[in-house]
């Protein structure tokens, strides 16, 4: 009979912690605790992979020294912190969510009951993170690590996805931020969900004969599409198009974005659900080339931005799950403004989506996190 | 000249015959008086036993009780004359526990103990009066001839449920009889209040509570939860509540998400009273069109909610419900209120707690989510084990003490420093049983037979299962600390141990015990933590020598950790914690 236990590391972390309070006692019965307490550490240490062990290793030597020793051990600049950089010591969650612009990382932590201008949780060279959790009708609340790509375009986005997977455990990633739409169907305001990434940049490019006898280089176009997963398009599909636009009111007041809700016009939906196709390339989008996109290449797509790929190739790469929600802020036409009084707007919207999809719709495999 | 009379109490789940408690035998006083009136003084002969009865029993040899009781009688007079009054009391067990056909085949044979006592009037508790149309009823009216030829008379009282009185010697009962009695047992059980607080359970773990205003977050390491099979309190103290609040109000919105019990019984509630709606608060917050329906049809609504502390949920609850036109009571019901005791105001509010709780101390910064432990759930355990954080936790809030002398295994060395389980039981006990009974009823262990050294830490650990399982539930056997220590001087050999003169008697009385109790069940070793493993060699070589199947060795902390989690023996070895922490060697 198998008895359920949580993972060897958080208990080596819960002794430890209870290590470092029992450190400064100088008693009889301190120094018996401070006995037993190692004797059960080290022993679970030797249940952990090798870079983990050798970091334990450290920590136990270190944490041993006297209080003097130890100080001057961290004035050489040297310290457990760096050490535990190259193990892999990947803490838990249920969910992460890759931000791009400001824009986009302040309409998630608003979403997340965060001060959109809070620091991170952590900074350091693995990334920036913010940590929050969702409360949930059933079940535990959601354990969310929150990244800020920063940068445009797929690489930047790539790398910050693979960074944060290896610094956290996680079940799924989401992608929340604008994008522009395909005017033909989809408005400003409105949310697309990911069906697949299409990639437009995988292509051929060829040296091709005209009839001039000329040699001219033509770009053959080889579709890349990376779906998302089936059963997280199932899940996504059972969101109600009222209980997004319910969550959106109320992060609009949450904002202090009152004029957001001004904008609905009487007799239309101002925040509709669309699940589709995105594509995604190297380029901003503003000379309509999305709609030909649509027009001419796929009519299933319905948003286009340059950071998709990258999200959804590190993603499965790394076979963990993702979903990409896009609030629409503009067209990608000749129209579209160089500073948008929509992006917060449709970031918002975004975030609603992804927040009431997470709330009500989603399920972590794993019994706890 | 007294009357005199003889009293029994029959119960399930006892192992072995014990003395009835004090308050019991008061109350058996009380009830004669108010019986018979007249009867100016009443005399108690013999001692006062509680006649021990097993799930076995009463499925295999249920019409035996009538055997015991008599035989029992027989024991108690002193001489052959006849007596006033007889008792024999069921009503400390559960009627769903007794099995009808107990009951039965008990009244088919009750004419034998009128027989055996020579008593003029016999009077049966029972936790509830069986209902007209049901064998037991029957059975009872057919005793009327006979009784009324020997001018004896039989009163059955139900604990809840009134009384019948068959009577050949023209024994009237007074009017009041129904409603006297049920406040003079009512006195004598635990009042709903008390059983639901002893039902509470306060885990530990890393919880998190949202704001659902603002969506911030904060910890807490404790959890409270309610066990199963406590519906029937939170149904008697909130009709109680509603009836002295008629014009709370016929929509009764909840949110109860961590509280089945609570739940079952509004839903009772509901479907005892038309007119009465029970809606979850979520599925009216966020449905604005469910919302306008009910704003439109009450008006008002009362509040009931799980657990209130800071206000904040109950405030944001508040102005959510008012936003859509619906008012709420001023007064709000809370299985656990944690404000300022169990009745507090908030906020223009009154807080009407079921159980009251002191408020958690919440931290600036909750060290658990420095260290990126992850959340742990308010409605299930996340492990079946306890977390290593958690059993620090206990151990830091009660201390270390080196371990008790008493509780030294024979032959082996002191542990200089073990965590105080004395205070841990007294604290946590309650969550501490709760898991151990989880880790057995998910191995279908129903009716477990519980085996334990007779030391006073494994004592009070078994204490608090038996509280929490319910007595009936939980056969415990002690096997006294002489006789472990007698056993392991003759290598565990247990036929040796009965031929000793000085411990005859006792291993006797054990061996019986366990043969009787241990037949169709498994048994299950209970101790605080393994050490050596010692004690649990010995108890496992009594039950082989008994023939009794054993399940499982269970413990607290597991102090020596093998791959295999089995003992000596090669049986399963199950611990709530792992602790490596060998005993020294001697």
């Amino acid at each position: 009979m198998k008895l359920s236990e949580e993972n060897t590391l958080n208990s080596c972390l819960a002794i430890a912690h209870y290590l470092r309070q029992n450190r400064d006692e100088n008693d009889k019965n301190a120094e018996n605790v401070r006995g037993l307490l190692i004797k059960d550490l080290v022993r679970r240490v030797g249940y952990l992979e090798p870079a983990d062990k050798a970091f334990w290793a450290l920590f136990l030597w270190h944490d041993l020294l006297p209080n003097d020793a130890r100080l001057a051990f961290a004035n050489s600049g040297l310290t457990t912190d760096e050490v535990r950089r190259f193990v892999r010591f990947r803490r838990k969650k249920d969910i992460g969510i890759v931000t791009v612009i400001a824009e986009e990382l302040e309409a998630v932590l608003i979403a997340l009951g965060k001060d959109r201008n809070s620091l991170p949780d952590v900074d350091d060279p693995t990334g920036r993170y913010w940590f929050a959790a969702i409360p949930r009708n059933e079940g535990r609340p959601l354990s969310i690590v929150v990244t800020y790509v920063g940068a445009p375009r797929n690489v930047p986005c790539a790398i910050t996805v693979s960074q944060m997977l290896a610094a956290f455990e996680l079940e799924m990633v989401c992608m929340v931020g604008i994008a522009a739409g395909v005017q033909a169907k989809v408005k400003q305001g409105d949310v697309v969900w990911s069906l697949a990434v299409y990639d437009y940049e995988h292509c051929r490019l060829e040296l091709q004969k005209k009839e001039t006898g000329e040699k001219v280089s033509v770009r053959r176009e080889r579709p890349y599409y990376q779906p998302a997963a089936r059963q997280v398009v199932a899940a996504v599909r059972r969101l109600k198009e009222e209980a997004v636009r319910t969550c959106f009111r109320e992060l609009a007041l949450r904002a202090g974005q009152d004029t957001l809700l001004n904008q609905e016009t009487a007799g239309e939906e101002y925040l509709s659900l669309h699940d589709g196709n995105i594509a995604a390339g190297e380029v901003l989008i503003a000379d309509g080339s999305l709609q030909t996109m649509y027009e001419e290449v796929d009519n299933l797509i319905r948003a286009g931005d340059e950071d998709d790929s990258g999200f959804s190739q590190a993603a499965s790469d790394q076979e963990i799950d993702w979903m990409i929600f896009r609030g629409i802020s503009d067209y990608g036409d000749p129209d579209k403004p160089k500073k948008n009084e929509w992006h917060f707007r449709a970031a918002l919207s975004a975030a609603a989506t992804c927040l009431t999809f997470l709330k009500f719709h989603w399920r972590p495999r794993q019994a706890a996190v | 000249m007294p009357e005199e009379y003889v009293s029994l109490e029959v119960r399930l789940g006892l192992s072995t015959s014990k003395p009835v408690d004090s308050k019991r035998a008061e109350f058996h006083a009380e009830l004669l008086k108010l019986l018979f009136p007249k009867t100016k003084r009443w005399h108690h002969i013999g001692g006062t036993h509680c006649i021990p009865l097993s799930h076995h029993d009463c499925d295999w040899n249920p019409d035996e009780l009538v055997v015991k009781v008599c035989k029992t009688i027989q024991q108690e007079k002193v001489d052959d004359r006849a007596i006033s009054c007889c008792i024999i009391d069921f009503s400390g067990n559960s009627w769903v526990s007794l099995r009808e056909v107990l009951i039965d085949l008990f009244f088919k044979r009750v004419l034998e103990i009128y027989k055996t006592s020579s008593c003029r009037h016999l009077l049966i508790l029972l936790p509830r009066c069986p209902l007209a149309g049901s064998l037991s009823y029957d059975r009872i009216l057919h005793t009327q001839a006979e009784l009324e030829e020997k001018k004896l008379t039989l009163v059955v009282l139900g604990s809840s449920n009134g009384y019948l009185v068959v009577s050949g010697s023209g024994f009237a009962p007074p009017e009041w009889l129904g409603v006297a009695y049920v406040k003079l047992i009512r006195d004598l059980l635990e009042r709903p209040e008390q059983k639901l607080e002893s039902k509470l359970i306060r885990r530990l773990g890393h919880f998190r509570t949202i704001d659902t205003e603002t969506g911030e977050g904060s910890c807490r390491i404790y959890s409270y939860c309610f066990l199963e099979g406590c519906d029937h309190e939170f149904l008697t103290l909130f009709t109680r509540w509603w009836r002295a609040h008629q014009g709370a109000s016929d929509l009764i919105l909840f949110d109860l998400k961590n509280n089945n019990p609570f739940r079952t019984a509004l839903v009772s509630l509901r479907d005892k009273r038309r007119g009465l709606k029970v809606e979850r608060i979520d599925d009216v917050i966020d449905n604005d069109e469910f919302a306008r329906q009910l704003a439109a049809q009450y008006h008002k609504c009362l509040l009931v909610l799980d657990v209130v502390e800071s206000g904040k949920t109950l405030r944001s609850y508040v102005i959510r419900l008012q936003d859509r036109k619906i008012d709420v009571y001023p007064q709000v019901v809370a299985a656990v209120n944690k404000a300022a005791g169990k009745d507090s105001p908030f906020d223009g509010f009154r807080i009407k707690g079921l159980v009251g709780r002191n408020p958690e101390v919440r931290m600036a910064v909750c060290s658990q989510c420095a260290l990126g432990l992850p959340f742990t759930s308010d409605e299930t355990e996340p492990y079946d084990r306890i977390r290593a954080f958690d059993m620090l936790t206990m151990a830091k809030h009660c201390g270390y003490a080196p371990e008790p002398q008493e509780e030294v295994p024979y032959g082996q060395k002191r542990y200089e420093c073990l965590p105080d389980f004395d205070k841990m039981l007294e604290e946590y006990g309650d969550w501490i049983a709760y898991k151990i009974i989880s880790i057995l009823r998910k191995e279908n262990m129903a009716f477990p037979l519980i085996v334990y050294p007779g030391e006073a830490q494994s004592t009070a650990v078994v204490e608090r299962l038996q509280k929490t399982w319910g007595e009936e539930s939980l056969i415990a056997v002690r096997v006294d600390q002489s006789l472990v220590r007698a056993a392991k001087d003759v290598g565990n050999e247990w036929a040796r141990v009965r031929e000793n003169p000085d411990h005859r008697e006792q291993c006797n009385t054990l061996v019986d015990t366990l043969l009787n109790h241990g037949k169709d069940t498994s048994s299950v070793i209970v101790d605080v933590y393994w050490g050596s493993g010692s004690n649990c060699t010995s108890l496992e070589r009594l039950l082989d020598y008994c023939g009794c199947n054993m399940f499982a060795y269970v413990c607290i902390v597991d102090f020596d950790p093998s791959e295999s989690d089995l003992t000596h023996l090669g049986r399963p070895r199950l611990s709530l914690y792992k602790w490596y922490n060998p005993r020294p060697k001697v």
